[in-house]
């Protein structure tokens, strides 16, 4: 979808276009193509009854497609990307299955319990083996699933473990039986090893050309999902899984006792001594996982975070792009969400040793949560969707479709890299030279997240970011800028909405890359003198009248407003004016993340605006609500509405006009 | 005990005296508590009826019954043919609750009016499959829900709760009696339904409760009515569509299962079968966690929303107690039977399925491999059980039961616990299984080498 902020003058920078440009037709008129114009959702067509919650995929040497399901069942379909696929059933019983893998003839996967390999024997087209490599302990807690497994180079099994949740801190996750909240290795004759730990909900463990990765969800310690690379001895975060580290096989050092010494767990009791949930804190003191890094160093920060609401919300599987596939985007890495039900791409790289990269939107509008990702032999990719017990965007609760690109470039950031002094964005096709020029046509902030106790983390230490400089290639295939005050560790959001494409004029179809930046390359810096600063902007950075902002750090509650508006600020919500539209309010929706959950009439993961406004909240009290969201007051959504302290309160009333607005 | 009227003088009263003995014999007078209902209830004459203490029928002749003297149940043991009395509540009852406990030999045929008007047949169902008006708990329209009987020589359990007829001042019915539920060993097998009496039998709003024996032998205990207690629980709409697994080809489903005791068995696998006999095998252990005959599962707490992984038995189940290991090496045959697997070499290998989708189970105890194959009987009530090892090494036992009363019945055939279920040695080599004390329970073991057969029926 595209980002639509109002800090640039489109309509000056067009008309400047079209004055350079005059032989070509206004380009006001066209519009640009979308995702779907480039790469096609087709339903695979499935027999009646059979559910396909999907929760492993693999492909088969001979390109027939393996299907597991929560249901308990394995499906095998030959000619699966055809019109006429057939469904054959392989195997069924098992106990809420969350991956699949093919090896040497067999199919492994991994249930609630254990690593199961599947073989059929006798040739009838079912399972008539059903091997238990490894049947791990369980305390019966209902988010104790298990994923995978991946496939290691050397033919072993990794296999990742939720934790459970506490009984009165039914909040705070916690390991009740080894080795929940940790990966393992399990090799064919079934020896476990302990891998990593601290991981909360490792949804999504993958294999990228032969390296463990894993991504885990935004909850308690985790304040965003995000792609993480797994090392044997790691801890991603999450304490749960240190009560196993004494075991004497387990590759993590710290133990639970050192991990409390220097983190807060806030476990605080009130008068009655019952446990109290904790909050986020507006105007603390808080750390960072990178704070934490530095006092535990067996802590491993995510190569690329996958900002929340605005790359997901339950990230999910990792997958390579090969070689020959997708285009320009061979090479790359694509994450599934279960929530948004999307698919964004990542873009990695190494700086001095350290990987890190880029992440930005690919695909969205699955008809359910994506949880699972196979390539085709036909180059389309097999998604395989699930949203039961959590909601999802789409209108279906579980599905199997696929992905299919038409060949035809879109006008993407095809790479971003690092620079010692900013960034160096690849396009998929040439830029438009006066628009790539235009300092106007390029915005960038920062933003991290806490790590502590509470569920997931709004984005903290915002900053806008000066561009003082860009160098478009000859070619027009590359534009680097000079960002200034790069931050270590940092999120930093690349917005490109000026840019267009040279010969149609098409804007990018995702204009915000999300490159999270842990080393700043050593290298030489651009000069002036290379450097376009021509800039086609009005200064329009407003300031609202807000406490001084403090020290880093510190979160300020009214930081300076970071989408600038070529407009006056306007200092408080004034006047009896026509309520806003969908249209006026689409960009803070966007902003703000609030689309991924909510949509003006359908229920998602949160009610529809129309249910909203069902309930005649004065437009004060939505606010309010926003900044401390009340789950008691919708039971029937299974995930809770985190806190959104960080939504500008004007910007927060401008929303709730709005939402009132849809019922009279 | 009223005298009856018919007996007046010295004759009389030796002879009402001795028939007095014959009824009690063996009982103490007792103030029978609040609704307990014992022979003392209904109206003389009740030919045919004795208080025992115990019965049990012949595992080699199955049509008869031995009664041993005490007290705590009332039998009708046919010999030479006689018929027994229709047993008459001396009290007219209005709205009930009736429960009951059971035994029937093979054949055995009752039929209990509610309400002296309304039948309910209590009956051996032989190898009946599926349910009919004229089986175990069936009433004149309806058939029960589920088959879950018993076979004979268990106690089986019914429970009633019956709404009487409503009649205005003029006598004119203006409601049907309706049977609100009744419960066949635990399992609904009619819901709040309008009942008809038998045809010509005049209804009232007060009337006694009648059990007719067309078929002896049959025993009963634990009796009692007891004024219908007004629960009207409000439905909760909110309550998801059930989802249910129904096994009408052999169908396996892993779940948590709870069990008795608070127990929730993690690694448990639940196999259904057609024959309407189902059981949960306990990965863990090697053993069965439970048996039950009727639907098999609903899934319902595992697949609606995010669930909490745990599925329920839809029939009426037996449990054979804690999980333990199903075999253990023991010093001596009186040595303790492990608590749990370790340093046993326990190792959970998973299963081969056969053509007909029915599980073998694999494990690894001592170093050795142990296949474990259990089969519903085509008879759909109960299983039989082949456990084969490799290597035969020494000194293993197999524990066939473990419960608070085993009785050798002769023949191979226990009667495990409170006349619960049975097992029946098919084939266990040379060896002779034992019964030996476990604290204040009991165990049924027999050494093992490298084979074993045996039914478990129920």
């Amino acid at each position: 979808m595209l980002l639509k902020t109002k800090h640039l003058p489109i309509s000056r920078l067009l008309i400047v276009a079209a004055m350079i440009l005059m032989p070509f037709s206004s380009p006001i008129a066209q519009e640009s193509p979308k995702e779907e114009d480039y790469f096609k959702v087709r339903k695979v067509r499935t027999p009646e009854g059979i559910i396909l919650e999907v929760g492993g995929l693999a492909t088969l040497p001979d390109g027939t497609l393996g299907v597991s399901t929560r249901r308990g069942d394995v499906y095998i379909v030959e000619n699966p990307t055809s019109g006429n696929p057939y469904f054959r059933k392989f195997a069924s019983g098992l106990h809420e299955i969350l991956g699949l893998a093919y090896k040497d003839g067999a199919l492994y996967c991994a249930q609630r319990g254990e690593l199961t390999k599947l073989a059929d024997t006798d040739g009838d087209g079912k399972a008539d083996v059903y091997e238990t490599i490894y049947a791990w302990p369980l305390s019966g807690h209902y988010h104790e699933y298990s994923f995978g497994p991946i496939i290691a180079p050397d033919g072993s099994f990794f296999v990742t473990g939720n934790v459970a949740f506490g009984d009165e801190e039914w909040w705070r996750g916690e390991s009740r039986v080894p080795w929940r909240g940790w990966a393992f290795n399990i090799t064919e004759d079934g020896k476990l090893t302990p891998w990593a730990t601290g991981m909360r909900s490792p949804a999504g463990p993958g294999s990228l050309d032969g390296q463990f990765f894993y991504t885990d969800n935004q909850g308690d310690w985790i304040g965003s999902g995000g792609l993480w690379q797994v090392n044997k001895g790691d801890f991603m975060g999450h304490p749960a899984g240190l009560q196993w580290t004494g075991h004497p096989e387990s590759p993590v050092k710290l133990t639970m006792e050192q991990f409390r010494s220097k983190m807060d767990e806030r476990r605080v009791k009130n008068e009655q001594g019952r446990y109290i949930k904790p909050e986020n804190v507006i105007n603390e003191q808080y750390k960072t996982a990178f704070d934490a890094k530095q006092e535990l160093p067996e802590f491993q920060l995510p190569a690329v975070w996958l900002p929340h609401g605005i790359l997901g919300i339950s990230s999910s599987q990792p997958i390579v792009i090969p070689n020959g596939h997708f285009g320009p985007f061979a090479g790359q890495v694509l994450v599934g969400d279960q929530g948004m039900s999307m698919l964004s791409r990542v873009m990695l790289e190494e700086v001095d040793g350290q990987l890190q990269g880029a992440a930005i939107a690919f695909r969205s509008g699955f008809r359910s949560g994506v949880l699972r990702m196979a390539w085709a032999t036909d180059g389309s990719l097999f998604i395989g969707e699930t949203n039961r017990g959590w909601g999802s965007a789409g209108d279906a609760n579980e599905g199997l479709e696929r992905l299919e690109w038409n060949g035809k470039i879109p006008f993407e950031m095809k790479t971003v890299k690092a620079m010692p002094d900013g960034f160096e964005i690849a396009f998929t096709l040439p830029v438009d030279p006066a628009s790539a020029e235009d300092l106007a046509s390029y915005h960038v902030e920062s933003f991290t997240y806490k790590y502590h106790p509470v569920y997931g983390s709004p984005p903290v230490a915002m900053k806008t970011h000066q561009i003082k400089g860009v160098k478009v290639s000859a070619d027009g295939l590359t534009a680097r800028i000079i960002v200034d005050s790069l931050q270590q560790h940092h999120v930093h959001s690349i917005s490109l909405d000026g840019i267009r494409e040279k010969d149609h004029f098409y804007s990018l179809i995702h204009p915000t890359a999300y490159y999270t930046l842990h080393r700043v390359p050593q290298g030489t810096k651009l000069s002036m003198a290379e450097v376009s600063t021509k800039n086609s902007s009005i200064p329009a950075i407003t300031e609202e009248p807000a406490p001084k902002a403090p020290a880093s750090g510190k979160e300020a509650p009214d930081s300076k407003k970071l989408a600038t508006t070529s407009k006056p600020a306007v200092p408080s919500p004034a006047v009896a004016k026509a309520p806003p539209t969908y249209k006026e309010v689409e960009g803070l929706l966007t902003k703000y993340t609030c689309v991924a959950c909510h949509n003006p009439k359908t229920k998602q993961i949160g009610p529809s605006y129309a249910d909203i406004a069902k309930r005649k909240y004065a437009n004060e009290r939505i606010v309010e609500l926003i900044y401390n969201p009340q789950p008691a007051n919708w039971p029937g959504y299974a995930t809770e509405m985190p806190p959104m302290p960080h939504v500008p309160k004007a910007d927060a009333l401008k929303i709730a006009a709005y939402i009132n607005s849809l019922v009279k | 005990m009223i005298l009856s009227k018919f007996f007046t003088g010295p004759i009389g009263m030796l002879t009402s005296t001795f028939l007095l003995a014959c009824c009690i014999l063996g009982s103490q007078a007792q103030v029978a508590s609040e609704g307990t209902i014992d022979l003392t209830a209904f109206k003389q004459p009740i030919a045919g009826w004795q208080v025992l203490g115990d019965v049990a029928v012949p595992w080699t002749n199955q049509r008869a019954m031995d009664g041993s003297p005490g007290e705590g149940l009332w039998a009708h043991i046919p010999k030479r043919k006689n018929k027994a009395d229709d047993l008459i509540t001396a009290a007219a009852y209005g709205d009930i609750e009736l429960e009951f406990d059971y035994l029937l030999a093979s054949g055995s045929r009752a039929t209990v009016y509610l309400h002296d008007a309304y039948p309910m047949v209590l009956a051996d169902d032989g190898s009946g499959v599926s349910p009919h008006v004229e089986s175990n708990g069936g009433i004149p329209g309806y058939a029960p829900r589920q088959q879950v009987s018993r076979a004979p020589g268990l106690w089986q359990h019914l429970k009633v709760a019956l709404k009487a007829p409503r009649f205005d001042n003029a006598g004119t019915k203006i409601a049907p009696a309706r049977l609100l539920r009744a419960e066949l060993n635990g399992i609904v097998i009619h819901e709040d339904i309008p009942l008809q009496p038998l045809p010509g039998r005049a209804e009232k709003s007060l009337a006694p409760l009648r059990i007719a024996v067309a078929n002896g032998p049959i025993a009963f205990r634990n009796a009692k009515i007891t004024p219908l207690s007004e629960k009207s629980a409000q439905p909760n709409w909110n309550n998801p569509d059930p989802i249910w697994v129904q096994a009408q080809v052999n169908t396996t489903l892993r779940s948590f299962m709870d069990i008795p005791g608070g127990i929730r068995v993690v690694h448990a696998i639940s196999v259904g079968h057609p024959q309407r006999v189902h059981y949960t095998y306990d990965l863990d252990h090697g053993n069965l966690a439970q048996a039950w005959r009727g639907g098999f599962l609903d899934a319902t707490p595992m697949w609606h929303e995010r669930g909490n992984g745990t599925s329920r038995i839809l029939g009426s189940p037996i449990y054979f107690g804690k999980p333990s290991l199903a075999i253990a090496k023991l010093t001596a045959p009186e040595a303790t039977w492990p608590q749990d697997t370790a340093g046993t070499g326990f190792r959970p290998k998973g299963y081969t399925m056969d053509s007909n989708d029915l599980p073998t189970f694999r494990y690894q105890l001592y170093g050795t491999q142990v296949n474990d194959a259990i089969r519903p009987l085509p008879t759909g009530n109960g299983f039989s059980r082949t456990v084969t090892i490799t290597g035969a090494p020494d000194g293993l036992y197999f524990q066939l039961a473990a419960a608070p009363s085993i009785v050798d019945q002769g023949g191979g055939v226990y009667l495990i616990g409170d006349k619960a279920w049975y097992v029946k040695l098919e084939d266990s080599g040379k060896e002779k299984p034992f019964i030996r004390n476990s604290g204040e329970s009991k165990e049924l073991l027999v050494p093992v080498h490298s084979t074993l057969r045996y039914s478990i029926i129920f």
